[in-house]
This record gives C-alpha cells, structure tokens and sequence, in this order.
C-alpha cells in the first residue's frame, strides 16, 4: 500500500486506512458543523456590535415613518369623511358650522349600509358658537334628542383641532383652549362604593377648581342624583359659578326646565334645545339644537318607545299633570304615590252616570237621603 | 441570608438567585425546561393551570416543583404578563459539565408588564410605559416613565391630588415607588391601582435619589447640563428618572444604551384631558372598556404599529401651542393635494413596513432576532423608495434633504426642531430627512444575513452567505463533504490501481479508506514496501 497508509483496521475480508489527507478532513468536517454555528453567533454578536452606533439614526428614521403614516391616516380620514381644516384665532372662541360627531355618524353610516334603501337615517349637523358673548349653553329637551352626543361632538371637534388633524363640519375657528373638562352622567364607580352622587359632586367640584375661561366644560345633568329641589338648587349654583367666576366655555344640559330662566340673569348665557316633533302619542326625535328653550322634556313618551308597561304610563301622566297643576297653583307638595284616577277614556261610570242624573235642587230630604244610599251602593 | 449549607448544590444555587427577586417568579432552566420551585412553582400553577410535582428532598423539605418546556417560553410569559406578574428568566450560562457541581447560571432578564421588548408579547398598537413615581417632602410628586422600545424618557412633576389624572394621561402597564413612601400615599395607590388592575412594584428608597438620576440623565443624553431640554429644575422628577433608569437596567440586564432623549411633560403645556374626559368622550376605550367603536378607533388607518401608537400618543396630549397643530396641519394639506394625492402613494408604500422602533430598541439590547433584522432591511429600503414621494415643496428644503442624504449625521444628539414657518410644509421636510439612515447600515444588513434565516441564531443558518470567509469554509466543508470523498476515492484509485477501493465513514471510527483483502496485494509494488 501506498506509504502514506495508516492501518486502523483489519476485518476478516478487508482493510482499513486513514491517510493524512484523509485525517485532516475527518477533523475539519467533523467539527464543521459545530464550529459553524459557533462562528455564526459570534458574527451575529459582531453584527449587533456594528449596528449599535445605526441606533440613533434609526430611532430618529421610526419617527419619522411613525409620524408620516399617522399624517397620512389623518389626511385620508380628513377625505373620506369629508372632515375639513379648523382655524385657529387669538380670540377666545368656539365656532363650529355643521358640526358632527364622527363615532356616531359613522355607526349611522353602517347601519344605513345593511338597511340600504330603508329608512336612512343621516346624522343631523349642528352649528355651535361660543365666544365671549355666549359662553354658556343651558341646552334642555327630551332625552334620546341628542343633548349628550351634541354636547360630545363639540369637545371632540375641539380636540382634534388641537392635535392638527382636520374636524368633522365645514368650518371651525377656534381660540386658544386650555383644557376639556366634562361630567356626564352614567358610569357608577361601584369598585369605589361611592355612590352616584357623590361621584357626580366630587367630579362637578374638580371642575370649577380647575376649569378657567379657556377651558371647555360639559355639564350633563348635574344634580339628577339627589332630591329635585336639592337637584336644582345645586344645578343652578354651579351653573351660576361657572359662568360668573369660572367664565369657561360651557355647554350645561339640564332636564330642569327652571333654568331656562337663567339666561334671562346670566348676559353671557344662552338657551338652545334639542328638536323633538309629537305625532299623535308618539315623537320623533330631530336631533336639531334650536335656540330657545324646550317646550317639553317628552319623557314619557320616551318612556313608552322603551317598551314601559302601559299602567305605569298612565301613572306617570297622571302624576305629570297634578305635577303641573300643582306648580301652576304654587302648591307646595302634590302626592306622587296617590293612585291615579280609574280610566278616564272609557267614558263616565255607572256612578258618575247616576251622579248626573241627580240635580240636588230638586230633592227633597228624604229623596237626599234614597240617592245617597243608591250612590253608596253602586261603589 | 438564610443558611443554605443543608441543601443540594443545586437548591443552594436557586436559593440564592431566588433571593435576588423575592417579588418575581424565577423561570430556573434546567436543560429543556424553565423550572419553578416551591411557592412560585404553587403560584404558577394556579395560575397557568399546569401540573404541580415533587422530586426528593432539599434540607429534609419536598421539592415542590412545576416547569414549562423551554419552546414554549413565550406563550407562558404572555399568560402571565396579562395577568400583571413579572418573570424573571434564568438562565444556563457556563459550559455543561465544565466544572464541578451545577452549571452556571445567571438572570439575564426580567419581563414585568411595563419593560416589555419582545413583538410576541406586546400589542403592535400600544405603547407599553413603566412610571416611577416618588413623592416628594412637600405634597408633590415627582413622574418619570418611559417605555423600553422608545429612546425617550418622559418627566413631570404634580400635585398628590393630580396623580390620578396623570396615571391616566400616561396609561402605564406597570408602576413602580419607594419602600418608603407615606402608608397613606401608598394605600392611595394601591387603591387605585388595584381598580385599574395595574400592577406596581416597590423599589429600594435609596434608587430614588434626585442627584443620581440628574447624572444619569446627563449620561444618557451625553450632554453636560439639562437645559437645553428645559428639564434642570424638576428635581422631583430626577429622583423618579434614577429608580425608572436602574428598574429598566434590571430587568433588561443591561443599561438601556438608545435612550438619548429627555422630554418634559409640563401642567401648562398640555390641553387638560382629566381621566373622565377620556372616559366620557370614549377617546381610546368605550365606556363598556371595548376598543371599538372608539373616536381613536375611526382615526387609526395607519398602516403600521408605530403609526397607531403615534397617533394615539397625539390624540392622548394635545399642546395648548398651536405651532405644532399648524404644522401638522400644513403636513396634511400638502399630503392631500388633488394633483399629487402623496398620501396614497405613501400608504401604499408603507405598507407592510417592519416595526424599525421596536427592533432598533432591540438591536440596542441585543435581544434582536435574525428575522427582524431582515425586516429592519427591508424597512431601510422602503425609506429610501418612501423619501423621494414625501412632498416637500420649497426648494431649500430639497435642498437641505439632499445634503442629509449625502452625509447623515450619525450622532447628533437631538433631531432639529423644524423651522417656525407654518406656510411650507416643514414637518415634512424633517420627516423626509430623518428617513435617510446611513446606506452601510442597509447594505450590511443585507450582507451579513440569509434572506430567510432560522429563528433562533443558536439554530444556525442566519449569517449570509459570502459574509464571513471561515463560516463559508465550514459550510462548504459540510455541503461538499461528497464531492470531495468522491474525488479522493478517484484519486486514490488511481493511485493504487485498485479498483473497489472505497472511501467510507462510520460513527465509530469515522473516515477510512477501505480496500478488501484479496485487492491487497493486487496493489502496485512500488508503494507496496512502505507499509509498516
């Protein structure tokens, strides 16, 4: 064999060698695939160690792509939508013509698309004008009308301005804004066990400390957690004190017709309300903000779209209109709980019947005394 | 520390790691699995519902243990991170059977919910913040938070009373204080931290030293004093930034080397927008707690994460200075021109662009793998093909981002603010400078991996080929390990004049050139007398 030949084996029919050449290789391909992922983690370490002085000039490259694409989202919302570029003024203001709130206009918008051809339904815009002769908004009428979501629509309006994006109307000027404060009604803090009220004062507190006349306040039905007078009382004080102290900019919804007479004392206070059309029992709601206050807050109307039991209606009206007669005569107390009278709309009763029939002027006593005891029996 | 001597080595070893993250569940790996022991492993298995076991004794006390197989790391830790528990991952760093006793082992990071850096565990739309809050002699507090994928450290000082407020504007994952804050101030936020569902951590009192954070700060920005970032005087908020630094540090086991930015958040600054407003206005989260239908919801058509994020982050801190809004303003209109319509172009090209923030914080904590890498490459080019689209009207502005293109600063420390003119669209023109990164980065980045490498590095088949000259050789070695038996076998048939002779490997006694007996002697004489 050639001289090279290293024996390493005998078997019975055969050799085996190993050559130097052959030896070398066995080491190198043995190793190789250890040493190839050795040698790989160490030039992924390496690389690592070379990309480090990249970073700031990556950093900064994520900003920028970070801040194109949400430039490029907004100026894409802004079209589609049909949103257009607010103006901003040194002068103190809020003034926006056909404004809408984007959420609600865009859930309309789908279900519009599944009932394509049914009973379309459009979000309804509205103007708002704040400035130094109207801060405030006392803004009254039926629940459902769209108190909240007008209310709603201006602080969004006013905070996408301020972030630079484009606002859902056709124009809007606005002044330098400082914050956006609101209290609106719903969400009890049970986690907290604070109750409704408590919160409800705690969160109106905070805002007259904090709020000053270049913040946006919402005021959603401040006071309905307590007694109505103690309701309105504390209603028409915070009222008072965020348009003479605070003087911010403030939308203030109330379903407490007495305040529509606080713009009559309040310059800088204006009433506007929400829209709602009676057609017969039922109403539609136009979800238009009107000036003026509202004639009527439709409750129970609302109440009996939700589906209210028609016994407990007939309660409610009843107790409404002793309610009113009530306050038209002054009178301090009307008995809420006091049963409502038999239905009325079923023509007179057997006794009201009899009762008519009787003209006490031509009784004598005795006969007096025969229809009293036919009227007792007939109840 | 406890006397440890009656336990196993290993136990003693755990022992100690364990006494370095009392609050944390240490994942201890153990060859294939992480494994948990005693109270951690009884937690975790309440937690994950996986199976709970004992092994023999330790100091005459069961074993009590639970692991999860070390592949399916991930989905473990994204469990628990949900349910705000921090993991501290321990690892095998000495050689196996190297010296006596258990191999070494060290911790080499810890994931808590508000350092998150890993993609698999964080939402590609949120940013995930960790606050330091230190309370401060007087009634204030001192804010520092930051989150580990962004270079930024954000500081504020308030009020107690504002704390809520700002909690909610900041939005943390996690929170961290002093042991030694008032117990009232400490029963107020875990009050209302537990409400939120927010998990928070006490530090040491020691880390929250106003000096030191000042230093670090200094360090990180490379700078020799804080005024040019109008941060000298929160003092407060320094002491808040030290423990923020150090808790960072710890858990990623490393100094955060990419945070270069200081930005103070001041009261006046900023629009006022209380928690409730948040809440009312349904801004990121409808009253129910749903993200849909949200006003942020609408807004995000962004076609990346770190455009959500930034999106959110301006809805959610809207600056009482119009300035900013104007430019923004003057961006979106010329992004909208009828004749050009750039902001579909754009779209489309940034579509599918890899998350360069995320991954460049993790190239920075060497925790990057392979394939975000490419993907880093790859956003690197669509930069390139994404400048030239971007419209930047005036001709200066060309001018100055074609001077950036030609020789990019690589460490200025802060990006330059963009000039005071509302009429040309001066975001843009920054925007467009900052898109150029040096074209090496890009280049190497394609050089030095494989189109598609594996997922782990320790797997192999990451580096490119071509890169490395010794990795090529071994390679080859393994690829052409055939070809070059085949041709020796040739060669030495040849040479002997033998013609079974066959080259041949076995496990046992490896490379051989086998000739059989009766060949032997058919051998050419010449080589013949040479054999021993």
């Amino acid at each position: 064999m050639p001289a090279d030949y290293t024996r390493r084996h005998t078997l019975k029919n055969a050799e085996r060698f190993i050559t130097p050449e052959l030896k070398a290789f066995e080491d190198k391909a043995l190793s190789a695939q250890e040493r190839a992922l050795a040698r790989e983690k160490f030039l992924f370490e390496q690389l690592l160690d070379t990309l480090q002085q990249f970073v700031p000039a990556l950093t900064r490259l994520a900003q920028a792509v970070a801040t194109l694409d949400a430039l490029c989202a907004l100026a894409e919302r802004s079209l589609t939508l049909g949103w257009c570029a607010p103006e901003f003024v040194k002068t103190p203001c809020i003034e926006i013509e056909q404004g809408r709130h984007p959420v609600v206009e865009a859930r309309l918008a789908e279900t519009h698309g599944v009932v394509a051809g049914g009973a379309a339904k459009t979000f309804i815009a509205n103007d708002t004008r704040l400035g130094h002769l109207h801060r405030m908004q006392v803004i009254t009428g039926p629940n459902m009308g769209g108190k909240s979501t007008y209310m709603r629509q201006v602080a969004i309006i006013v905070l996408l301005a301020s972030i630079g994006s484009h606002v859902p109307a056709t124009a809007c000027r606005l002044g330098p804004i400082d914050a956006i404060h609101t209290r609106i009604g719903a969400a009890d803090d049970l986690a907290n066990a604070q109750s409704t009220f408590m919160l409800e004062m705690t969160e109106a507190a905070q805002i007259l400390h904090a709020a000053t006349p270049h913040s946006l306040v919402l005021m959603d039905e401040i006071g309905r957690g307590t007694s109505t007078f103690d309701g309105l009382a504390l209603a028409s004080g915070i009222a008072t004190h965020l348009h003479d102290k605070t003087q911010a900019f403030t939308l203030f919804a109330t379903h407490y017709f007495e305040l529509t007479e606080f713009p009559a004392n309040h310059r800088a206070a204006v009433n506007v309300h929400v829209s709602a059309a009676e057609s017969g029992a039922s109403i539609v709601f136009l979800h238009e903000i009107q000036p003026g206050p509202a004639s009527r807050s439709y409750g129970i109307q609302v109440a009996r779209l939700a589906g209210m039991p028609s016994a407990v209606l007939s309660h409610a009206r009843h107790a409404l209109a002793s309610l009113e007669a009530g306050a038209d005569a002054s009178k301090v107390q009307v008995d809420l709980f006091a049963p409502p009278p038999l239905q009325d709309d079923v023509g007179p009763s057997p006794l009201q019947a009899k009762l008519a029939e009787i003209d006490p002027d031509k009784l004598s006593p005795r006969d007096a005394l025969d229809a009293l005891y036919q009227l007792k029996k007939l109840l | 520390m406890r006397d440890l001597s009656g336990h196993t080595p290993m136990m003693q070893q755990y022992l100690g790691l364990k006494a370095d993250h009392p609050e944390t569940l240490l994942f201890y790996r153990m060859g294939d699995f992480y494994e948990l022991f005693f109270a951690d492993a009884e937690k975790v298995t309440r937690l994950l519902d996986i199976t709970l076991t004992q092994r023999g004794q330790s100091n005459g006390e069961p074993v009590v243990m639970a692991g999860v197989p070390f592949h399916s790391l991930e989905t473990y830790l994204s469990r628990l991170i949900k349910l705000g528990e921090s993991v501290a991952i321990c690892e095998q760093v000495g050689d196996v059977g190297a010296s006596k006793g258990p191999v070494e082992r060290k911790v080499v990071r810890v994931v808590t919910p508000g350092t998150l850096t890993d993609s698999a565990l964080l939402s590609e739309k949120t940013e995930a913040y960790v606050l330091a809050i230190h309370q401060s002699d007087r009634a204030g507090c001192g804010l520092a938070w930051l989150s580990v994928t962004q270079g930024l450290v954000h500081l504020a000082e308030c009020d107690t009373s504002e704390l809520p407020n700002w909690i909610a504007r900041v939005a943390p994952s996690e929170i961290i204080y002093s042991a030694e804050v008032s117990p009232a101030f400490e029963q107020q936020l875990k009050n209302f931290c537990s409400n939120l569902g927010l998990p928070a951590q006490v530090r040491p009192a020691f880390q929250f030293d106003a000096a030191l954070g000042g230093r670090k700060l200094l360090e990180h920005l490379q700078a020799a004093s804080l005024n040019a970032w109008n941060a000298q005087d929160v003092v407060q908020a320094h002491a808040a930034a030290a423990a923020l630094l150090a808790y960072a540090e710890h858990t990623q086991g490393r100094a955060l080397t990419h945070v270069h930015g200081v930005y103070v958040a001041r009261n006046d600054a900023l629009i006022d927008l209380p928690l409730t407003t948040r809440r009312n206005l349904e801004l990121t989260q409808t009253l129910r707690g749903e993200d849909s239908p949200t006003l942020f919801s609408l807004l995000d058509t962004c076609m990346t994460g770190m455009g959500s994020r930034q999106l959110k982050n301006w809805l959610l801190s809207p600056e009482r200075d119009r300035t900013q809004a104007m430019h923004r303003l003057a961006a979106i209109g010329a992004l909208q021109d009828n004749r050009t319509q750039s902001y579909k172009v754009l779209r489309d090209a940034l579509k599918g662009s890899g998350d360069v923030q995320r991954i460049s914080a993790r190239v920075s904590l060497r925790q990057v793998r392979p394939r975000e890498l490419v993907s880093l490459g790859q956003a690197l080019q669509k930069a390139l093909r994404i400048q030239p689209l971007i419209p930047t009207f005036s001709a200066s502005a060309k001018r100055e981002t074609e001077h950036s293109a030609a020789c990019p600063p690589l460490a200025s420390p802060a990006p330059p603010l963009p000039p005071q003119s509302a009429l040309s669209p001066s975001l843009l023109v920054q925007i467009a400078q900052h898109m150029c990164v040096p074209p090496e980065c890009g280049a190497l980045l394609e050089r030095a991996l494989l189109p598609e490498p594996a997922v782990l590095v320790r797997d192999g088949g990451v580096i490119g080929h071509g890169y490395d000259a010794d990795l090529d050789e071994l390679r080859a070695i393994q690829n052409n390990c055939d070809g070059f038996l085949l041709e020796l076998e040739a060669r030495e048939r040849e040479r002997t004049g033998i013609a079974n002779l066959r080259v041949q490997f076995n496990k046992v006694h490896g490379f051989y050139i086998e000739v059989t007996q009766g060949q032997i002697d058919k051998c050419r004489p010449t080589t013949r007398a040479a054999i021993p």
